[in-house]
Parts: structure tokens; sequence; C-alpha cells
């Protein structure tokens, strides 16, 4: 029988009253809390007792702490004296529980309850999320993908990037949402305290921070499931390596900021061995995922198999000899194959195949392809003609076209298909129809 | 905003300080509120700890000894003017009471 527990409590640091209530039945079941570990709380098993549980804060308490200081113990002591024992702590969160039926709360003044809780916020959580969220916003803004000049289908057709963008977002969400729903509940905390002299509740978004743990475990286990479904191979393989480092990283920062406490090495120590510890490795962790990554790709184990291209080389010209290269990438949205076979000198094939995967979208993705390419127009003086789309036999089609004169490079819808495809000598009607026959409409 | 310092006392302020009129540990207040006020006042631990620290920091009494965890605290000159201040406000709220009720009160 496991003698240990561990738990994720999605409750923001300030959320007391969830705390104790949760830690008390908890303690009902059997099992107290007796601190931390990454992103969890520890447990271990004790008899079911009726405790009544309270969250305090002590603004100088430090998560490196060897034990606790002077001042702390000196608190510890005065809870003590009232029947409050510590049972954990948490950076400046102090947890203790009473065995006494109805104890006097540690906190009886309110108003000075909002002060100290706000003291102790400002030491780490708001500097840590003020970070994060600056972090999230740079992260966004120099997004290369949400640039303007981007090419949009380039950005809907990569998984990767969608679901990157998505995590950034979410964790602008979450930050901003953290600190907004924080300096609301100190407002209103500390407005009742002024005029009632009383304490509210303290504040919870408990099922956003569920929600958002929810949503996080989803694109997590979509954005590998797409990977895989749409061919990014690499990048699922990079997200698989980089998950399975960082929880080395932090399992080894962990033991070493353990190991520094039991040590009792000085705060500064212990901070600077921890986060010296966890900068160390993830450099060597991004080191390493890059190498592997790279070694994949040139031992041809992330080789993008050239079997089931729909439109080849060989298709069109004579020649076997060609050098190639491919990409595919892709989404629930759209996904997206580039080739590039050619013989130097020779001949050459050059073509992306767009196709969109929702239906309903198919108007709008053409719509987005043809404003951008007209805006590029106005800029590079290289304009996308409407061309008859018969001999292709496509529902329309556009020829590049640069100061008046046409270039032998092609845009053309079939359906949900999209097909941008350059040549180096002008299409022949034998050439259209292996386009058409290929590269149009899935199954006609 | 929160209340203005120490511009009013709640009760757990005001017995504090009535409490370290003669050197008293610190930790021992937690007792003597309620022993005084006949249980109607308690000091929480960490509301009291807060206490003592602004009340330090403001100099309305100073620390006078150190016995391990046991700190002992007493009321300075400030402290006393502080708490006479807040002795003649609850006094003058108490003779408007009575000069507004008195005479019903001794019916």
């Amino acid at each position: 029988m496991k003698d240990k527990k561990r738990q994720i409590l999605p409750y923001s640091i300030y959320d007391y009253d969830a705390y104790a209530h949760h830690f008390a039945k908890m303690a009902r079941r059997g099992w107290m809390v007796e601190g931390t570990a990454p992103f969890t709380w520890v447990y271990r098993r004790c008899e079911p007792r009726e405790l009544t549980f309270a969250v305090s804060y002590f603004a100088r308490a430090s998560m490196f702490d060897s034990e606790p200081g002077e001042e702390q113990r000196e608190f510890i002591a005065f809870c003590e004296r009232t029947g409050w024992r510590l049972a954990a702590t948490n950076a400046q969160m102090q947890v203790f529980y009473n065995e006494r039926p109805d104890p006097v709360p540690i906190e009886t003044d309110p108003a000075l309850e909002v002060e100290t809780i706000h003291r102790a916020a400002k030491r780490m959580y708001l500097p840590l999320i003020w970070i994060m969220l600056g972090l999230g916003i740079l992260q966004l803004m120099t997004d290369r993908y949400l640039d303007p000049s981007a090419f949009p289908l380039t950005f809907l057709s990569h998984g990767s990037t969608l679901f990157s963008l998505a995590f950034k977002l979410l964790l602008v969400v979450y930050t901003a949402v953290e600190l907004g729903a924080y300096f609301l509940w100190l407002r209103r905390a500390r407005r009742a305290a002024q005029e009632t002299g009383t304490m509210i509740p303290s504040a919870g978004h408990r099922r956003f921070n569920v929600a958002i743990l929810m949503l996080t475990a989803v694109l997590l286990i979509s954005s590998l499931v797409t990977s895989v479904l749409y061919g990014e191979k690499l990048y699922g393989f990079i997200i698989v390596l980089m998950l399975a480092l960082m929880a080395v990283a932090i399992s080894i920062s962990w033991k070493i900021q353990t190991l520094m406490k039991r040590r009792h090495a000085s705060r500064t120590a212990t901070m600077l061995g921890t986060f010296g510890t966890a900068v160390a490795l993830s450099l060597a962790m991004v080191t390493t995922a890059i190498f592997i990554a790279v070694g994949s790709v040139s031992e041809g184990f992330l080789q993008e198999d050239a079997e089931d291209l729909p439109l080849t080389f060989t298709d069109l010209y004579e020649g076997t000899d060609y050098q190639e290269s491919i990409r595919r990438d892709g989404s629930p949205i759209l996904t997206s194959l580039s080739v590039l076979q050619y013989e130097s000198p020779g001949d050459s094939l050059d073509y992306t195949l767009y196709e969109v995967k929702l239906p309903f979208l198919t108007d709008p993705v053409r719509e987005l392809v043809l404003r951008k390419l007209e805006r590029d127009g106005t800029v590079d003086g290289e304009h996308y003609l409407e061309a008859d789309p018969a001999p292709w036999s496509a529902d329309r089609a556009f020829q590049k076209d640069w100061q008046g004169e046409p270039l032998n490079d092609w845009l053309l819808f079939y359906g949900g298909r999209i097909v941008f495809i350059d040549m180096d000598r002008e299409a022949t009607q034998e050439f259209r129809n292996a386009v058409a026959a290929k590269l149009g409409r899935k199954g006609e | 905003m929160p209340r203005a310092k120490f511009q009013t006392m709640t009760e757990q302020m005001f017995y504090t300080l009535l409490c370290l009129k003669s050197e008293c540990c610190g930790m021992d207040i937690l007792d003597r509120v309620p022993e005084m006020t006949g249980g109607a006042v308690n000091v929480g631990s960490g509301t009291l700890y807060t206490l003592l620290e602004q009340f330090c920091a403001v100099g309305w009494i100073r620390e006078t000894r150190v016995e391990g965890r046991r700190r002992s605290y007493i009321l300075t000159d400030t402290g006393r003017e502080a708490l006479a201040r807040e002795y003649r406000r609850i006094q003058a709220q108490a003779e408007d009471y009575r000069r507004i009720f008195g005479e019903e009160d001794q019916k």
C-alpha cells in the first residue's frame, strides 16, 4: 500500500480557502499534506482525522531556505501557542493544522491579513506571473507567422506553428487572467476589510485553472497526433524529446535543490545552484535536441518519403537522374506538400499542393490566398492574373505576370486543393493534363 | 486603499498595547487578551506577530529581552500617547452615546 501521494492542485496561490478545505478533506480521508515537489503537493498516509487547516503567508520565507529562519521560527512558535502546527510550506505559503475543534484563526484582522498576503505575493508570485506574461506577449509579437507579410497558408498548414501559437496564447490568457483576478480580489478584499472589517472569501477561478490545465494537455496530445497524422515527423519527434529532457532537467534541478537544503546551504547558494543547474540543463537540453534531430535527419530516420508523391519528375520528363527536396506539413485545417525535383542542368518540377481539410473553409482559404497575392503584387510588381481554367481542368486558374510579361508560374484551384506550380518552360497541354490528373481533385 | 495606518485602532491593536503597559513576552499576549476581555477579544497568532512588528517599526513598543524565540516588549511613551488618544476617542464616543441615550438607559 502506498504511503505517499501527490496531487496537482489547480488553485491560485492566494486561494487560501480552497487550499485549507482541500487539505482538511484529505486529512479526513487519511492523507496529511507534508510538502511540495515540482508542480505537486505531497501527502503521507495518516489516521483519518478531523482537522482544521489554515493557510498563512510569511513574506520573508523562501523556497530556497534549508530550514525556517529565526523570524519564521518565531512566527511558527506564535502559531503553535494557539494550537496551530506547521504541516507544509511552499515558499511564502505556510500550511497549518489545528486539532482543536474551534480554534482562534491565525489571522483575526482582515486589513492586516490582506496586506500580509499582498506582501508575500510581491516577493515571488507576482514577479513570476508578470515575467511569464511579458515573455508570452514578446513571443506573440515576434512570431514570424503572425507577421502580416508571412504567407497565410504556410502558417495554417503547419500544425507545429498553429499549436505553438495556441500555447503562447494560452500562456498570455492564463497569466493575464491570473493577474487580473488577483488585483480584483485585492481591491475587493481591501475595501471589505476597510468598510466592513470582514475578510472576503479567497478568490477562486479554479474552473478556469482546471480548464487551462486540460487545454494544455489536449493541445499537447493534439500536436503530437497532428505531427503523426500530417507528416510533421520532425516536429513530433522534437516535442517528445523536449518533454523527456525537460522532465529530466526539472527532476535534476529539484534534486540539487533538495540536496543543498539538506546540507544547510545558504538561501543564495541554493538559489544560484538551482537556477544555475536549470539554465545549464536547459542549454544542454536544447543542444541535445538539435543534435539528435539533425542526426536523425542526416541518418535518414526522418527522411520524407518520396514514394507516394502525386506528381513526379518522371511523370513529365524523360530523365531519372534528378535531385529532390520534399517537405510535408499539416494541421487539422490544411496540409501542404512542397516538391522540388530537378536535373542539373536540365528540367525541373517545382510545386506546392495545399489541401483544405475542412470543406467549409475552402472558400475563405482561397479568398485569403488571393488577397495576400494581390497585396504582394502591389509591392513587388508580380501579379497573378486570372486565366482560362479549362486547359487545366481547374475551377480557377491564375498566371503570374511581371510588368506585363506572363511567367510560367501558375496558381490553380481544384475544389479544396490549391496548387502553385512553377515551370522553366511553357506548359504543354500534355503537361496540363498531367497536373490536372495528378494534382487536381481527389478521385477525379 | 487600506485603513490609514493606526489612525484608529482595532480592538486587537488596543488590547495588545494595553497588555504591554508592563514588560510582556509577545507570545503571552495571545493568552492575556482573552483573559483581560473575558474571551470577547481574541488575537490570532499571525495577526499578533504582524502587529508587534509594526508597533516596533512605528516606535509604539520596544523590544526589551530575547530568550530563544521569546521576545519581550514594553510600551514606549509614544505608544502610551497613542493608546491615550485612542482611549479619549472611545470615551468621546461613549459620552456621545450617554448624552443621547443616557436618560433612557437609566429608566
